[in-house]
């Protein structure tokens, strides 16, 4: 017998409504710009972080060729000031004049007894929007900020690691359908588009030429990851790797969205769906977030793997069954109808409920 | 204090979390002796929305709780403890983990093959994450670097590390040169003053300890013996200790939820690597054995080896963890070794495509014949990656060669969970190739680190559960060493059992299992010289009853030979998993 906390199952949200709250973390030094009970637009900037740029170390005695005591007097900037790139920073020499230059902009931080500089080039500002149309629930000073929003939300497989919003656009009528480069024209800017199965690396490059705002497709071929990753814009996969169509559910939503204002974060932590690449849709009207429990009859549900890969279904025997598969492992599953209209077996760890 | 133990400590819960999984068993004692009762298995709760690793024991006690019918916690979630009369609660609680982000190392040595590889090693004695590597001859510069020391200077402060290990120069040696890698690191830590200082570790040659204290008067030093005393010594014991108390200090200590976990059982969360070594150095001692322990988790694999007279020795690879991050450990693999161990896919990239659709979610269960197979492929090479790196300092009279093991045990979800005993048996017996005479073990209920953990206040009861059985005996392998054609008879071969007598030869490039559901007795006499661990020529007999495989002969030869085509190779593979019952 097992206990609920142990049956848990994976959720995953393909809702046409619902409520989230969602984590805007500065990730480093920067401070929050907006106050909690605020209310954000999706490309208004809410935080700003500092990033430290690169330090590099100057051999100031060996460069100058004097003592190391006699450095500091050669200065002609301080510890603590700022310097341009190629900015001169001491020199020597009447005729054979010897000359020490930044090689970086930034500030001098440390001179050390070996009459050697250390400067630390400017940080990097980053502004980070609030990619979503919600309001601030709360704010922890010099982290990060909390918004609130109602709307659709469709999670997926995987993502490219990056973060826009736009104008959600159908390119397909049916998650089968294959979508060719020759489909994107200019009028797709600032848009995110929804594909078929798969795309190609042609597809990728002339999205980012027309500057869409994002990409939601079924998968991608492994080989075309990495070419994904260097897109300027989100790519969120709904279902993984290889050739597969995006769910009917997730379509289905998707479908009703079309046209309207949406957010797409590509974000992905791997390691049991801990940080899901999703797309929101700012709906009005306020829905309650409904805790989701032990997973429960008539749960739909996606299986995660092989034979089944990608299948969707309703759960009909939810207890822990018992389970012997072909390939001799015991395991604890549950009855799963597929849409298809077969019936299979399923390891619990080899599901993921659909939240609507 | 032990006494104390013996006459309270009647049961126990173990939990050991994982980064993927947390277990917790319940022992107790049983006619008087110490037996593993039941377990609970859940998913960790360290990352949101538990943020707690003490939710995730907790409802594993209660699955335990469910499965016994035993209260073990309040109605509140604490621990019951001491065991009550009524047999509610229980007498001893501890925690090992492996779930903490590992130790992050930069080593810096004279030479990358000798002292930098042994602070490595010392690094990766522990979980460890090597940040930077310096050593005077490495291919990218001196000291790692196209801008030398003064690039060490702008790596370290770019990427800070929890620690700096550096070493080199042999005892008596005279060489300067490290002196300018101190220097560096000096001033790294010199210009920065507002970050959490690195543990700075000096494990060079000791005439220069002076020189460096002078240097780095301004800076925390710990300074220990020479990690490389002399070419062919190497002492990496005191670096990992100080090495583990940063781990424990920084990361393991940390972890949220842990200080409930402290409260309920009076006793310090260990490493789960460190309790593992514990049971083969216990292993190792108390049957004056040579053993050796591999685990493959979830997000490292990590070995523990002994040899006479030495203590145990650990290697940790977080890069080597199957769910750590798929794709780099795929390509670490490659995907046409993997896919030597693995039919049923058209391709290569097939197989791959398929791998990394399964481990966007690692916890699933392989459905398939196709997928186990893949996983236990998967598993095959992480192992002999991680003997392989291993090894090399390994003491061996056979060249080129492991060292022959009394012991292997197997460890980690893959080899634990394998439906028939001998796929963990094959999975270890292709990866490791050990030679000479070797009994197999597999912990299939995950008890070695509660023996471990046990093993250094209660040895009473890690003895208890070793004697009781704790490991799945898979069966005595023996893999005789020497040069022969495929084909060639090396070994006769005679085996007695209650239905009669069976007399043979072994074929050089084959491999052979005999059951031994019921006593039986195999004799062995090598030919042309081979070499059963013994001696050249030298013969043995051995009875066993009731190993899960039996005996295996591995006279595959060392090491194992694969044709170049891919299909021939599977071929090959299938005969082998065919003939020793996989």
């Amino acid at each position: 017998m097992l206990v609920p906390e142990a049956l848990r199952p994976l959720d995953r949200y393909i809702s046409a409504k619902t409520f989230i709250r969602r984590e805007r973390s500065l990730g480093g030094t920067g401070h929050v710009l907006v106050l909690p009970g605020t209310h954000v637009e999706p490309g208004d900037i809410v935080a700003e972080v500092q990033e430290s740029g690169p330090i590099r170390v100057i051999d100031a005695a060996r460069i100058l060729g004097v003592a190391a005591n006699k450095v500091e007097e050669l200065l002609q900037v301080a510890v603590g000031d700022e310097v341009e790139e190629g900015q001169l920073l001491a020199q020597r020499g009447r005729f054979l004049k010897r000359s020490l230059v930044s090689p970086l902009s930034g500030v001098i931080f440390y001179l050390d007894a070996r009459g050697r500089l250390l400067v630390r080039s400017n940080p990097i500002r980053q502004q980070i929007r609030a990619i979503l149309r919600g309001t601030v629930v709360s704010v922890a000073v010099g982290q990060g900020i909390v918004i609130e929003a109602h709307g659709a939300l469709v999670q997926g497989m995987w993502g490219n690691g990056k973060e826009d919003f736009g104008l959600l656009r159908m390119l397909v009528n049916e998650p089968n359908e294959i979508l060719f480069a020759s489909a994107i024209t200019a009028a797709m800017k600032n848009t995110i588009l929804v594909a078929g199965p798969t795309v190609d690396a042609a597809v990728l490059e002339k999205a980012s030429t027309v500057q869409i705002k994002g990409l939601i497709v079924g998968s991608l071929e492994l080989e075309l990851i990495p070419l994904a990753r260097q897109m300027p814009y989100p790519i969120m996969l709904t279902e993984g790797f290889g050739y597969l169509p995006i769910n009917m559910p997730a379509f289905n939503v998707l479908g009703e969205l079309d046209g309207r204002d949406a957010a797409l974060s590509a974000l992905y932590q791997p390691r049991e769906g801990k940080r899901r690449p999703e797309l929101f849709v700012p709906l009005s009207g306020s829905t309650e977030a409904v805790p989701a429990g032990p997973l429960a009859l008539g749960d739909r549900v996606r299986l995660l793997s092989q034979p089944y890969l990608g299948r969707v279904g309703t759960i009909e025997e939810s207890a822990g069954i018992r389970y012997t598969l072909a390939n001799e492992l015991h395991v604890v599953a549950c009855k799963v109808m597929l849409d298809e209209g077969k019936e299979v077996i399923v390891p619990y760890s080899n599901i993921e409920r659909l939240l609507p | 204090m032990q006494s104390t133990l013996q006459r309270v400590t009647d049961s126990l819960l173990a939990a050991d979390v994982g980064s993927m999984w947390t277990r917790v068993l319940l022992i107790d004692r049983v006619e008087g002796e110490y037996r593993f009762i039941a377990r609970g298995d859940v998913p960790t709760t360290l990352e949101p929305p538990y943020s707690d690793i003490a939710e995730g024991v907790r409802a594993a006690i209660r699955e335990i709780e469910a499965n016994t019918g035993r209260q073990l916690l309040e109605d509140d979630g604490d621990l019951i403890t001491p065991e009550g009369v009524d047999g509610r609660g229980v007498d001893l609680f501890l925690v090992s983990s492996s779930a903490a982000p590992p130790l992050r190392v930069a080593v810096g040595g004279l030479v990358g093959r000798v002292s930098a590889a042994s602070a490595r090693r010392a690094a990766l004695s522990i979980y460890a994450d090597i940040i930077h590597t310096f050593s005077l001859d490495s291919p990218l510069g001196r000291w790692g670097h196209p801008r030398e020391a003064l690039g060490v200077v702008e790596q370290l402060l770019t990427n800070w590390p929890d620690a700096i290990v550096l070493a080199g120069g042999i005892e008596g040696s005279s060489d300067q040169d490290l002196l300018e890698l101190v220097d560096a690191v000096g001033l790294v830590l010199e210009s920065s003053p507002e970050r959490a200082a690195p543990t700075l570790i000096y494990a060079g040659n000791s005439d220069r300890q002076d020189d460096i204290q002078e240097r780095l008067a301004n800076v925390p030093l710990m300074i220990t013996e020479n990690i490389r005393p002399t070419l062919a010594d190497e002492r990496l014991r005191t670096v990992g200790r100080l090495l583990e108390q940063q781990f424990r200090a920084r990361h393991l200590s940390r972890l949220p939820g842990v200080e409930r976990l402290r409260s309920w059982g009076n006793n310090e969360i260990i490493p789960t690597v460190e309790a593992f070594a514990r049971v083969i150095q216990y292993m190792a001692l108390s049957q004056d054995k040579r053993v050796l322990g591999v685990d493959l988790g979830a997000a490292n694999a990590s070995l523990a080896v002994t040899f006479p007279n030495r203590v145990a020795q650990t290697l940790v690879r977080t890069d080597l963890g199957i769910a750590r991050d798929p794709e780099a450990l795929i390509q670490k693999i490659g995907a046409e070794a993997l896919a030597t161990w693995v039919p049923g896919f058209s391709t290569p990239q097939e197989l791959v495509t398929h791998l990394m659709n399964l481990l966007l979610y690692p916890a699933q269960q392989p459905m398939t014949r196709e997928t186990l197979l893949l996983l236990q492929g998967v598993a095959r090479e992480v192992l002999r990656l991680l003997i392989q790196d291993a090894s090399g300092a390994w003491p061996t009279h056979y060249p080129g060669l492991l060292p022959p093991f009394d012991i292997i045990l197997g460890s980690g979800t893959v080899i634990r969970e394998a439906p028939r005993p001998a796929q963990a048996l094959s999975i270890m017996l292709d990866a490791i190739q050990p030679i000479g005479i070797t009994h197999f073990l597999r912990d299939h209920v995950s008890l070695a680190p509660t023996i471990g953990a046990l093993a250094d206040f209660a040895p009473h009861i890690s003895a208890s559960l070793v004697d009781a059985q704790g490991f799945e005996s898979l069966g005595l392998v023996i893999a005789p060493v020497g040069v022969a054609q495929p084909g060639d008879e090396i070994l006769r071969f005679r085996l007695t059992q209650a239905d009669g007598i069976t007399e043979g030869t072994v074929e050089y490039g084959q491999l052979y299992r005999f059951a031994t559901t019921h006593q039986t007795l195999l004799e062995l006499r090598p030919l042309r010289g081979f070499d059963l661990g013994l001696g050249p020529g030298v013969g043995a007999e051995f009875s066993r009853v009731g190993d899960l495989v039996g005996f295996v002969i591995d006279a595959r030869g060392r090491p194992l030979a694969f044709p170049s085509n891919l299909q021939a190779r599977r071929r090959r593979v299938e005969e082998w998993l065919l003939y020793v019952g996989a």
